[in-house]
């Protein structure tokens, strides 16, 4: 499972042993998905992920990666298989953690593409 | 990570031309728009006789407004600017729901009365009826 995010964000919520991942309000004009943590199984260098998950390309700088227990929910519709949320802030412990150097999306594909 | 865009789900007889449908009324409604299937790099014309003819066998595809729509969800992706000048359309096999009706999932953004409107007349179609709108009520 992934999350992607933000320099800014990316090392605030590495700060920690767990990441914790939080909660947020959807722009509730431009969106009708629940407040939650959010998530997709779409990894790093999947063609058009910023249409297929709706998120803006300068959000999809790093990412962190962590092993999915199935515990999440998936959105209604379409995407059920690709976007999940949790309706609390979401903790990842350190065992369920896939670590990377910097967490930096453009590294992690150029790596995949050695 | 906030996800954006509304996921709005629609239902279609299993055996209606879901994609011709869905196509055939963003014609009226975004006439200069761009069709993409998101297993293929093209972007086409919606008047283009390849999307035309073969469009309507797409499970999943995305209809940007025009080509500065193309350009704005290339540069920046999934911005609040961007989310409605893009519709996002994932055909689903035979509903676990109900028997003989499909999914249609329209990923968009705000819900303005052209979206209500939209889905109000994709909702008609796939039952076989003309559309509630007229072209007077579309923007």
């Amino acid at each position: 499972m992934y999350h992607y995010t933000d320099k800014a964000g990316y090392n605030s919520i590495r700060s920690g042993v767990d990441w914790s991942f939080k909660a947020h309000q959807p722009p509730p004009r431009d969106s009708d998905h629940p407040f939650g943590a959010y998530f997709t199984s779409l990894g790093p260098g999947t063609r058009l992920l910023s249409t297929l998950i709706s998120i803006p390309t300068r959000k999809l700088l790093y990412v962190f990666a962590f092993i999915d227990i199935g515990d999440l929910t998936p959105i209604r519709g379409g995407r059920r298989e690709r976007i999940f949320y949790s309706t609390t802030d979401y903790v990842v412990e350190r065992a369920r953690q896939i670590q990377s150097s910097t967490g930096e999306v453009a590294q992690l594909v150029a790596g995949e593409e050695d | 990570m906030i996800v954006g865009g509304s996921d709005l789900v629609l239902f279609a007889p299993s055996n209606a031309p879901v994609a011709d449908l869905i196509l055939g009324r963003i014609r009226r409604l975004w006439p200069d728009s761009q069709v993409q299937d998101v297993n293929e790099d093209a972007r086409r014309s919606i008047r283009d006789p390849r999307v035309v003819i073969r469009g309507g066998l797409s499970k999943e595809f995305l209809i940007y407004r025009d080509q500065d729509a193309v350009d704005a969800w290339d540069r920046d992706g999934a911005t609040l600017a961007n989310l409605n000048t893009m519709l996002y359309f994932i055909i689903g096999d035979a509903s676990q729901i109900e028997e003989g009706l499909r999914e249609v999932t329209l990923v968009c953004g705000e819900q303005t009365r052209e979206v209500q409107q939209l889905v109000r007349d994709l909702e008609a179609s796939f039952q076989g009826k003309p559309y509630p709108s007229s072209l007077s009520e579309l923007s």
